[in-house]
């Protein structure tokens, strides 16, 4: 059995590995009052917001523990919010110690997604595929390919430097436009409204937008519309680097 | 649309497939994603081939990705989200912001607010079929807990 400190750092551990890689806060709640219910305690709960984590307990003696925990900066990986999910399902079940609960922690949050040589081809068959959904003609896909193949590269390269998101999707809508009037130019795509709409799809806010109804859904107001604002103001950017792009070199 | 809708459905089965690497699904899950985005498309395309408003198709097409998000999450045992979301990424109206953009570029302030309440108008109807499905799937696991405890 673990103490109520070894607890409430597994829980915490866990639910900032679900929140980082962008998890529902209702589903982060969840799981780690999943993770506390384990232990002999009086009392536990948690509140979770997109930019933070705060959870109490209390053991049979009334001895209050709070701790939390500011979320700085939050990637996108799935992978990771399915283990800890199962992890924390297993967690319920099985008796773990306290090494071995964080040591499996660790090693989910140190686990790689796909390799940098994937996500670009990923981003360039997504552009190239939505161009075609769209009405584009076989010529502005394959444009749209490799449109899809350079901004990637170029958004690989700005979220390892850690820079503010709002820059990195301006950035991203900038290039996106820019390459396509290139190809366009160079009469390797014909409707440049077809590539460019099939292109900057990689960049849409589609887990901020989903999130946001479903915490909306769950009843955490506060948390699904700050992610509806972030969505909302994801698809501005990209607009606005778009459109900067288009007003500028057409 | 001049594609034949084979073409469109193998091409929609690859937006959602790759849209799931980019987001770092597990493995397994990749083609199950593809197959969301695939029947998602289909029932849009069907209500647009009957004549229906756009905004009816995506309804409907977002109902169905959203109970088979369910559905296979419930099979395979992983979170919702990982299938919804490369699911709805075909049905996202990447076309009206685009043309709210240019319009705005353009300064015709009266074509921008036409095709952005439009496009707010798709997007809305997302929302809504999502929080139809989500909702009623919650209900439902009320219910059964409460039998279960009896």
């Amino acid at each position: 059995m673990m103490t109520p400190k070894e607890l409430i750092e597994v829980a915490l551990l866990a639910g900032e590995i679900m929140l980082k890689n962008g998890a529902e806060t209702y589903r982060v709640e969840d799981t780690m009052v999943r993770i506390c219910s384990k232990g002999n305690l009086k009392f536990n709960e948690s509140f979770v917001i997109p930019t933070g984590i705060v959870a109490t307990v209390a053991d049979e003696k009334n001895n209050l523990l709070t701790i939390s925990k500011r979320i700085k900066n939050r990637t996108i990986d799935l992978n990771k919010i399915s283990l800890v999910n199962q992890f924390s399902r297993d967690f319920e079940k099985h008796d773990f110690t306290y090494e071995k609960a964080i040591k499996i922690l660790n090693d989910i949050q140190n686990k790689k997604g796909y390799s940098n040589k994937i996500t670009p081809l990923a981003a360039a068959l997504v552009c190239c595929f939505s161009t075609i959904l769209f009405g584009g003609k076989m010529l502005d896909a394959i444009s749209a390919f490799f449109v899809g193949l350079f901004t990637q590269i170029v958004l690989n390269i700005l979220n390892s430097k850690n820079l503010s998101y709002f820059i990195s999707y301006i950035i991203g809508g900038f290039s996106t436009a820019t390459l396509a009037l290139i190809t366009v130019n160079f009469h390797l795509g014909i409707n440049l409204d077809k590539i460019i709409i099939g292109s900057v799809m990689i960049m849409t806010p589609g887990v901020a937008i989903t999130n946001a109804i479903r915490d909306t859904i769950a009843g955490d107001l506060l948390s699904g519309v700050a992610r509806g604002v972030e969505a909302s103001l994801i698809a501005i950017f990209i607009a606005t680097g778009a459109g900067i792009a288009l007003s500028i070199l057409k | 649309m001049e594609q034949s809708i084979w073409f469109q459905l193998f091409s929609a089965f690859f937006v959602s497939f790759s849209f799931a690497i980019l987001t770092n699904s597990p493995k397994k899950t990749l083609f199950y994603c593809g197959i969301i985005g695939m029947f998602g498309w289909l029932v849009n395309i069907i209500f647009l081939r009957l004549s229906f408003s756009p905004i009816i198709g995506v309804f409907f097409a977002a109902l169905t990705v959203s109970k088979l998000s369910e559905i296979f999450a419930r099979l395979l045992k992983n979170p919702v989200p990982i299938f919804l979301i490369p699911g709805i990424i075909p049905l996202v109206p990447g076309a009206g912001m685009y043309n709210t953009m240019i319009a705005l570029i353009k300064s015709h302030f009266d074509s921008a607010i036409k095709t952005g309440i439009q496009t707010l108008l798709v997007a809305g109807s997302i929302a809504i079929a999502l929080m139809l499905v989500t909702s009623f799937n919650w209900i439902f696991k009320v219910f059964q807990k409460e039998k279960f405890i009896k």
